[in-house]
């Protein structure tokens, strides 16, 4: 079925925001994408719309990133500005720092995992299809990922103890 | 793109319910106007090939309604229709589509398609019978969308749509008469005011009059009610 | 507890990942919805190869083959119709093996049954109300209605021939004590589907098909020797009659059905 295209440009934005840094660049990007659902056959026809969209996005991302290496920061200071600029001052939670740095901790491809998996919520085929990879490395990858951060947060509540099994903390 | 309708005439044992009709219709928005029993729906019927005239002739840039090249054009909405028990919007999309001469692929595009158009994606697979009055007529009017029709014939579409999906509607049908001809039946006056580009009314099998928007220059109601009360006479 | 803990997890990411509004998502969807409309609306521009309107989701503009038609009708059939018809063999086919001539009868009682699914099936389009939107397809619903018969019907007789064989009847006056029932019960419910619509008619069908297999069970019960040789003329005569009587109810039906009456 149609994805919900109301939906998908605040989430494709979102993707290009944190990837770029830029939300005028992000959102060029976005409509770009959409337009060019509209021409391809292979979105109308093919089983995969988000998956299409994403690959299309993610390739205009990296273009432009290419394109303007210089103007911009390196990646990761780019993603942990915008992720930075996000929070206001009531949600700064002390969860929520440490669950930034562990993000940090991450490497680049493992936070846009994050992004595009559960912040996104993009289905395991349509992500596997856009990064190229099985379904089994995705749900394999996630499932790292989310250990890490797990410990990551635990970790630090506790920077003396390290801890086996997940600690209760209220999140 | 011309609809010829020649002295269409329907005539049962003791009454006339349409009385030698002559119109040319090309691509726009043609609001027919008509009391209850004034022939609007028997006039549908014979465009869309369903009940034979007995007198007169329809054609479609010159092809006869009783053929199958005519019914491939034609887009229809009944007054009232039906459905087979235990079909979903989609089901029945799918199966009208099949009718159509869609094959399964083509036919799953398009209903998708259509299904998007009248905002009934989250609706499609849930069976008919949980549909809202509005939600059946805008499937209705899906199906009726399926073979981009040249000639669109809509026999009270606006009946059971809220306000909003009224609104839908008459955007809907400005965006198809750009290529089409889209003719619609409707007791409402304010359905055709603003976006019919020519009023037709009938009145006891006849076509008592055909003027287009700029032709006329009072309000429609009042164009109505006079026309009816002339004829009276 | 791990599930509560991931969607934890998952809820505070949402809440990091916050990107500033898009200013310019108002306009641009108005623009895509529209350039939308225009593609599943619009029509096709025929002879243009790049485009992607054009090819997905199009049609054959070709005339279509009846065979085609079958082959949709066949697929639209309801599972009832293979239900009942298994069961009308099943129940024949057995009451034959077991009870040799006697069993004949169940096999009699059971044709009525056949007969109503296929009138029923064949006339979906009137008790569902959906020959009008059957009639401004491409086919025509009288064309549409003679699939459906035709497949039913040829699936019918080949029901009634394997019986006969089964029976290993040397005449044809077995198949005269098959096609009366058979016909009393078309005949009835051509009558009724023209007159009742939906769920009500189905069920007054079913009780035509009831009501004449009871009679014969009456018929063997009561009068047995209306089986003898003697009287197989007589039966000749009532299938011949509800023969006509029936394509004459037909003729009519179907009539009905294309000229929808005005009111």
């Amino acid at each position: 079925m149609q994805p919900d295209m109301e939906e998908q440009y605040d989430k494709i934005y979102r993707y290009c925001y944190f990837k770029l840094g830029n939300p005028q660049l992000a959102e060029d990007i976005t409509q770009e994408a959409f337009l060019r659902s509209l021409e391809s056959e292979r979105f109308r026809v093919g089983g995969r719309p988000l998956a299409f969209l994403y690959t299309i996005a993610r390739n205009l991302c990296i273009d432009e990133y290419r394109k303007r290496k210089y103007d911009f920061l390196p990646e990761e200071l780019l993603e942990q500005k915008a992720l930075e600029s996000g929070l206001d001052q009531e949600e700064e939670l002390l969860n929520s720092m440490e669950l930034r740095r562990a993000l940090m901790e991450l490497t680049s491809q493992e936070r846009e995992l994050v992004l595009l998996r559960y912040v996104n919520e993009v289905p395991v085929e349509e992500l596997a299809d856009v990064m190229g990879v099985s379904r089994f490395k995705i749900y394999r990858d996630t499932k790292k990922i989310l250990k890490k951060l797990e410990r990551g947060i635990s970790y630090g509540t506790r920077p003396k103890a390290k801890h086996t099994t997940g600690a209760e903390k209220a999140l | 793109m011309e609809l010829k309708v020649d002295r269409l005439t329907k005539q049962y044992k003791n009454k006339i319910a349409v009385d030698r009709v002559s119109m040319r219709l090309t691509p726009g928005i043609y609001g027919l106007l008509g009391a209850n029993g004034a022939g609007k729906t028997t006039l549908m019927r014979m465009l869309c090939g369903i009940l034979t005239p007995t007198g007169g002739s329809i054609t479609l840039n010159g092809v006869d309604v009783s053929t199958e090249e005519y019914r491939a054009e034609l887009g229809y909405l009944p007054q009232d229709f039906g459905y087979y028990p235990g079909f979903s919007g989609w089901d029945f999309l799918m199966y009208l589509a099949a009718l159509k001469g869609f094959d399964k692929k083509s036919a799953r595009i398009r209903c998708q398609e259509l299904l998007e158009m009248v905002s009934l994606t989250e609706m499609a697979k849930k069976k008919i019978k949980t549909y809202s009055g509005g939600m059946k007529q805008r499937l209705g009017i899906a199906q009726a969308l399926l073979n981009r029709p040249k000639l669109l014939v809509l026999d009270e579409p606006t009946a059971g749509l809220d306000p909003k999906e009224r609104i839908r509607f008459r955007n809907l049908t400005k965006q198809l008469a750009r290529d089409s001809i889209v003719l619609l039946s409707t007791h409402i006056v304010s359905d055709v005011e603003q976006t019919a580009d020519t009023i037709l009314v009938m009145k006891e099998g006849q076509m008592v009059f055909q003027k287009t928007r700029e032709e006329i220059s009072e309000a429609l109601e009042q164009l109505y009610m006079r026309v009816s009360e002339e004829v009276l006479e | 507890m791990e599930r509560d803990r991931k969607q934890s997890i998952q809820q505070e990411l949402k809440k990091l990942y916050k990107a500033p509004k898009p200013d310019g998502k108002r306009q641009f969807m108005e623009q895509y919805r529209k350039r939308r409309e225009e593609q599943i609306l619009g029509p096709v521009n025929d002879g243009k190869t790049g485009d992607a309107r054009g090819r997905a989701g199009s049609f054959d503009r070709k005339p279509l083959s009846i065979c085609h038609m079958m082959a949709i009708q066949c697929t639209y059939l309801t599972k009832w119709v293979w239900v009942v018809t298994a069961a009308v063999l099943g129940i024949s086919l057995y009451a034959g093996a077991r009870f040799q001539a006697e069993g004949w009868w169940a096999a009699c009682a059971c044709v009525p049954f056949l007969g109503m699914t296929a009138i029923t099936a064949a006339f979906r389009s009137k008790t569902w109300d959906m020959a009008q939107l059957e009639q401004a397809s491409r086919f025509s619903l009288r064309s549409i209605v003679a699939a459906r018969i035709g497949i039913l019907g040829m699936g019918n007789l080949l029901c009634l021939l394997v019986m006969c064989i089964w029976m290993n009847t040397a005449g044809g006056r077995q198949l005269l004590f098959l096609l009366v029932p058979y016909l009393f019960t078309s005949f009835g419910c051509l009558v009724i589907t023209r007159r009742i619509t939906g769920r009500e008619g189905i069920y007054a069908s079913a009780g035509v098909a009831s009501a004449v297999s009871c009679m014969e069970m009456v018929l063997h019960g009561m009068f047995p020797w209306i089986m003898e040789k003697e009287y197989t003329n007589w039966w000749l005569a009532v299938a011949v009659g509800m023969l006509v009587l029936a394509i004459r109810e037909w003729n009519r039906s179907i009539t009905k059905m294309e000229e929808l009456s005005w009111n």
